[in-house]
Order: C-alpha cells, then sequence, then structure tokens
C-alpha cells in the first residue's frame, strides 16, 4: 500500500515535477491527488532526506566487500607466485647438486679403452694358448 | 689367469659401485626435491588458509559495520520522522519549502 502511493507519488512527479497540498476535515482538494496523513509524509520526506546516506552506506559496504575480494585474490596468487618461486629454486639446486656429484662420480669411472681392451684380450689369449701348448707340448 | 679374471671381476665391480652411486645420487636428489615440494606445500596451504581466514574475519567486519551503519541511519530516518511530524502541526511552510526543495513539486494552497 505505501510503496503503491510512493509509485503514484513518484509517477506523478516524473510527469510534471508533481503537486501536493494540505487538506483539513471534509476539505476538498483543487486537483486529484493523494493524500497522506502527516506520519506517512514524515516517513516519505526522512526517507527521501537520508537516501543519500543510505546509498552511500551500501555503496562503501559493497565497495569493502570487492576490494576484499581482489585483495585475497592478489594475496592468493602472491602465494602461489612464492610457492612456484621456491619451487623452482629448489629443483635448479638440487638439479646442480645432482649434476655436480654425478659428474665426480663420472670422474671415478674406468676411462672407456677398448682398444687396450682389445689389444689387452688379443696377447692374453696368445698368451694362454702359446702356454698351454709349451705345457702340454712337453 | 687367475689373477687375470680377479683382475678384470675387481674393475666390473668397481665399475658396478659407480653406477649403482650414480643411481643412489639420482634418488637421493630426488627425495630431496619431494620432501623440498612437501615443505612448500604445506607452507603453501598454510599461508592460504591463513588469508582465508582473514578474509572471512574481514568480511564479518564489513558485515558488522554495514549493520551498524544501517542502524545509524534507522535512528536517523526515526529522529527525522518525529522531526517532520512536529515540523506538519508547528511550522507547515517550513514543511513546505522543504518539500519542494526535495522534490521540486510545486504547493497548490
Amino acid at each position: 500500500m505505501f510503496l503503491s502511493l510512493l509509485l503514484l507519488l513518484f509517477s506523478s512527479a516524473a510527469a510534471d515535477e508533481g503537486k501536493f497540498t494540505f487538506l483539513g476535515e471534509q476539505q476538498c482538494a483543487q486537483f486529484e491527488g493523494v493524500l497522506f496523513d502527516p506520519p506517512a509524509l514524515a516517513s516519505i520526506l526522512a526517507r527521501q532526506s537520508t537516501a543519500n546516506l543510505a546509498c552511500q552506506a551500501r555503496i562503501e559496504y559493497e565497495l569493502s566487500v570487492e576490494a576484499a575480494s581482489y585483495d585475497l585474490e592478489i594475496r592468493e596468487l602472491q602465494i602461489s607466485f612464492d610457492a612456484l618461486s621456491e619451487e623452482s629454486t629448489l629443483m635448479i639446486t638440487q638439479k646442480d647438486i645432482e649434476i655436480q656429484q654425478l659428474q665426480e662420480s663420472l670422474l671415478r669411472q674406468s676411462a672407456d679403452n677398448k682398444l687396450w681392451w682389445y689389444v689387452g684380450g688379443v696377447a692374453t689369449g696368445v698368451a694362454a694358448v702359446y702356454g698351454a701348448y709349451r705345457l702340454f707340448n712337453e | 689367469m687367475v689373477f687375470l679374471s680377479l683382475g678384470i671381476i675387481g674393475k666390473m665391480r668397481y665399475d658396478y659401485k659407480q653406477l649403482q652411486r650414480a643411481y643412489e645420487v639420482t634418488e637421493d636428489s630426488l627425495k630431496a626435491q619431494i620432501d623440498g615440494l612437501k615443505d612448500i606445500h604445506q607452507r603453501e596451504i598454510a599461508a592460504r588458509e591463513e588469508i582465508l581466514n582473514e578474509y572471512h574475519d574481514l568480511l564479518k567486519q564489513i558485515e558488522n559495520d554495514y549493520a551498524e551503519s544501517q542502524d545509524a541511519l534507522q535512528e536517523l530516518i526515526e529522529s527525522r520522522r518525529a522531526d517532520y511530524g512536529r515540523q506538519f502541526s508547528e511550522d507547515p511552510a517550513s514543511l513546505v519549502d522543504d518539500i519542494q526543495i526535495m522534490y521540486g513539486f510545486d504547493y497548490v494552497p
């Protein structure tokens, strides 16, 4: 009911900025209109006069919620970045250590002397055959 | 022949040991990486939980502030309602001015 009265008031205001008057008991009005009793009028005026404050409070609330949400997002991204950065540093450090230790291990490995193994094998074979020939021939 | 065979076996065992050591080095490195990653992830999760809690606290604070501002606004509305009610009976002329300023309506006496 109150809302429909407000709607009537504001639709009238939009048309020709509206009119209003005060009526006493049994008094006729000069034009068609809506009559508000004093408490209703006081309520309409009070709400209108505080509309800016209400709007400001709502804007501040919404902005605060949005700011908190974006702040959370930024901090989460910062945490992800820090974690990934630490992971990257850890992996690089560990890989460096691994490479260094593998290089040390590789240096301790025997050299790959295929030619000497071949020559040594042939010489050993010849010596073994010759030794056996001499041993079993005597 | 025996000494030669022993020498070859000894060398093969030495090379095998070196190969095994290389595998151990890789294994140790991977274990260290896994431990490090676990530690990083635990700290990341803890940090995320912390900022999430802070976010929830902040939201509660914002809600409380808004509720307080709404209460204050409601009090102001009630106060102004009383003022306008008094104005209606005590000073209608200024009420007319207020309405004209507020809405731009024409007053028809």
